[in-house]
């Protein structure tokens, strides 16, 4: 038997994982993977000091790099990881876009495989200013462009993937069940004396991207109904403003986020309601989570998160559809809710399944040599000739994101 | 003769007043036989504007010059820019009024620049670019008619803001009226300053919110022309001078920002499988708005592009060849429009994203 294919995991801070989505994300492949493939995690240097850098880490090797993996350094930090990955791996699973501008290098010259995952439409983010827009944009399509498979984890990103270059993205999403169900203890309810009411729960950071002021402003019109909301407040002017206007609410309750997991996790697991207000591109690691939770979900209505949900969570748009929500949904609507996010939590974001998803992709690409285009090649002939041949259909073709319009 | 320096004043004076004094009374006769450009999905104004500025300009600068004799005793030297210039100002009129098939204007451009060659203005030489020097007479007639072509049209193109061709008109006659006092050629200098003069009197029409009038094809057709004319006829007079390569410079440094951003242009809408001559919004004024700049800023930000250009130009001209300044110009520019498209494109993808994500019908 030959030796096991070596995958290479690059982008990520590294693992163990203590940061976001991608490194939980890898923390998991490696945990579901590691006896299938030879896997390397290309780990940031800064973020491990040397004393607690491991050699191998549950079966794969990782590998430390002396750069953030995050903000600018990522772009020389993924350009490293990659170069040194060209030598040593079969398949490279790049988690971001930053260091895509190695790509084209490496399809040229090499006979590596390269997925990526392009993670929601970063380019258009509210906090890049110009230029790193303007990056963003232009490394997508690099990225796009120069890997065998690209990832979305969102069908709308997949949508826009196709629109704009044609390419067919795979849709795998993130795992949740890592998640607590915790049941809160009494110390918890004298630490948190809120937990013995109803309440309403939100934790993101505090961006105007994510809609806390619309939320915020919702609940100062409904005094009869608690909300709490996790967040960095003293980071940005747009926080601290909030902080001091909800002083006088004494049913908004804003708290300082909460490292220790167990206690998040207490906090968000027995809340009435979880409201979702993010908007930026992309499936969120956080209301996937909150799925599987099984909460009732009042999500900020961007095509994102009603495809997370299925469509079948609670939906709003702006600070008045969240208070009629609010007021008027029963609480069998709301267990309606959280039982059917339960359930597709439970049958989509499993990290069992994500990582057959992505084990899936590692065997397709091994066989890939040119990337496929879902628009077919007729589109590219002369409309006057396909008049004449009766068959100018051929120039017009319908794509799977079309419907929607 | 004397009496020009009086005459480099007063007739640019002249056709500077006339314009003023002139133009409110044909914008309430454009008005009235509806000469007027009609707002539409491309254009950025919401009412109708006259269509006189090219008109104005011409008619003003022809009685300037009249008046203050500067014609004709020389007319012949002359007579090829007043002519051709004329024909592509009716040609425009009627262009403005009801709209020509874009192969007639281009026939008819292409029989003014075989005009401009057969009376013995041309391109003589390639003065070193690529290490070419003498050319033989097919190519001279091949090139001239293509520069001719290329410039009118790239200069009609560029009208696409207020103040924009107006502007890069002025600074273009200013250049070429500084080359024609140095050379002493003060029937060219009077014929450009008075030009200047009528120009100024139309931007302040044109900058105006109330009594607003455009160039039209009309202007930007017969100023283009004027422009690229003159400026082969001034390279004409100082080959074999030592002045030549800054006269070379100066004209290309003029010139070359509206010629290659419509290039620039041809090539994209080539490139998706349309004609080149498909109005779209993809110009360097359309690129600039799209920086969310107002428009009289992107007026002033191509102006003083162009400016940086032709000074750039200039200085290269003086320190390299004629070839490396060229491709330092194009590579420069290169790189702005390129940044310019992409902010473009992010603008145009971040409205499609947001259709996207609010769109409910699934």
């Amino acid at each position: 038997m030959k030796g096991k294919k070596k995958i290479a995991i690059i982008g990520s801070v590294g693992v163990p994982a203590t940061y976001g989505g991608f490194e939980t994300l890898t923390e998991h492949l490696v945990d579901n993977l590691a006896d299938q493939y030879d896997i390397t995690v290309y780990c940031s240097g800064k973020k491990y000091p040397k004393e607690k850098r491991l050699n191998t880490y549950k079966g794969a090797k990782l590998k430390y790099i002396p750069l953030d993996a995050n903000g600018f350094q990522s772009i020389a930090y993924d350009a490293i990881s990659i170069f040194h990955a060209v030598f040593r791996s079969d398949v490279l699973l790049i988690l971001g876009v930053a260091g895509s501008w190695m790509l084209p290098f490496v399809k040229y010259f090499t006979k590596k495989k390269i997925i990526i995952s392009i993670d929601g439409v970063e380019w258009k983010r509210d906090k890049w200013n110009r230029v790193v827009q303007w990056y963003l944009f232009w490394a997508e399509k690099i990225a796009v462009k120069y890997s065998h498979i690209d990832i979305s984890d969102n069908e709308s990103i997949q949508d826009y993937t196709a629109m704009r270059y044609g390419s067919l993205s795979r849709i795998i999403e993130y795992g949740a069940d890592h998640t607590l169900k915790v049941v809160p203890t009494e110390e918890d309810k004298i630490e948190f004396p809120f937990l013995s009411k109803p309440y309403a729960f939100k934790v993101c950071r505090i961006e105007p991207e994510n809609n806390v002021h619309e939320v915020l402003e919702a609940f100062m019109e409904l005094p009869d109904h608690i909300l709490v909301m996790v967040g960095n407040w003293n980071n940005s002017e747009f926080g601290k403003f909030f902080r001091e206007k909800c002083k006088d609410y004494e049913n908004i309750i804003l708290l300082d986020p909460i490292y220790d997991q167990r206690k998040l996790d207490a906090i968000r697991g027995n809340a009435h309601i979880y409201i979702h207000g993010h908007s930026a591109g992309g499936t969120n690691p956080s209301l996937v989570e909150a799925m599987y939770l099984g909460l009732p979900i009042m999500a900020f209505n961007v095509s994102y998160n009603r495809k997370t949900t299925e469509e079948k969570a609670l939906y709003f748009r702006n600070q008045f559809d969240l208070i009629d929500l609010v007021q008027e949904t029963s609480k069998e609507t709301l267990k309606e809710v959280g039982l059917q996010m339960d359930e597709i939590a439970k049958r989509r974001y499993t990290w069992k399944t994500i990582a057959i998803k992505y084990s899936a992709l590692f065997e397709e690409v091994m066989d890939m040599k040119k990337k496929g285009n879902i628009n077919s090649n007729t589109k590219d002939l002369d409309e006057k000739t396909l008049l004449e041949m009766n068959i100018a259909h051929l120039k017009h073709q319908k794509n799977f994101y079309d419907h929607k319009k | 003769m004397e009496k020009n320096y009086i005459t480099l004043i007063i007739s640019p004076l002249i056709a500077l007043i006339l314009v003023l004094v002139l133009t409110p009374f044909f914008r309430r006769i454009a008005f009235k036989i509806n000469f007027v450009d009609k707002p539409n999905y491309r254009k950025s104004h919401f009412t109708a504007i006259p269509l006189i500025g090219g008109f104005m300009v011409f008619l003003c600068a022809t009685i300037a010059l009249t008046i203050s004799k500067i014609v004709e005793p020389d007319f012949q030297q002359i007579s090829p820019l007043i002519i051709g210039s004329f024909i592509l100002l009716v040609m425009g009129i009627i262009d403005d009024k009801v709209n020509l098939k874009a192969s007639i204007k281009l026939i008819i451009q292409l029989g003014v620049a075989v005009f401009v060659y057969l009376s013995g203005i041309k391109i003589e030489s390639l003065f070193g670019i690529l290490g070419i020097n003498e050319i033989p007479e097919i190519f001279k007639f091949i090139l001239t008619v293509i520069i001719i072509t290329g410039t009118v049209n790239a200069f009609n193109l560029s009208d696409g803001i207020d103040g924009l061709a107006g502007g890069l008109a002025i600074i273009g006659f200013t250049s070429f009226s500084i080359i024609a006092l140095v050379h002493q050629q003060y029937l060219f200098a009077s014929l450009f300053l008075t030009i200047i003069g009528a120009l100024i009197g139309f931007l302040k029409y044109n900058l105006s919110k109330k009594h607003k009038i455009f160039m039209g094809d009309a202007g930007s057709l017969f100023l283009g022309y004027i422009l690229v004319v003159s400026g082969i006829m001034l390279i004409q007079e100082s080959t074999n001078t030592p002045d030549i390569t800054r006269t070379l410079s100066t004209v290309i440094g003029v010139l070359i920002l509206p010629v290659i951003d419509s290039i620039r242009v041809y090539r994209k809408r080539i490139q998706k499988g349309f004609s080149p001559f498909r109005a779209d919004k993809t110009h360097l004024h359309h690129l600039l708005i799209g920086l969310k700049l107002e428009h009289k800023k992107a007026t002033l930000v191509i102006v003083v592009t162009a400016i940086t250009l032709l000074l750039l130009s200039i200085f290269a001209g003086e320190y390299f060849s004629n070839t490396a300044t060229i491709i330092l110009l194009l590579f420069l520019f290169s790189i702005i429009s390129r940044f310019l498209s992409m902010n473009n494109e992010i603008n145009e993808w971040r409205k499609k994203i947001h259709e996207l994500e609010n769109d409910n019908r699934s």
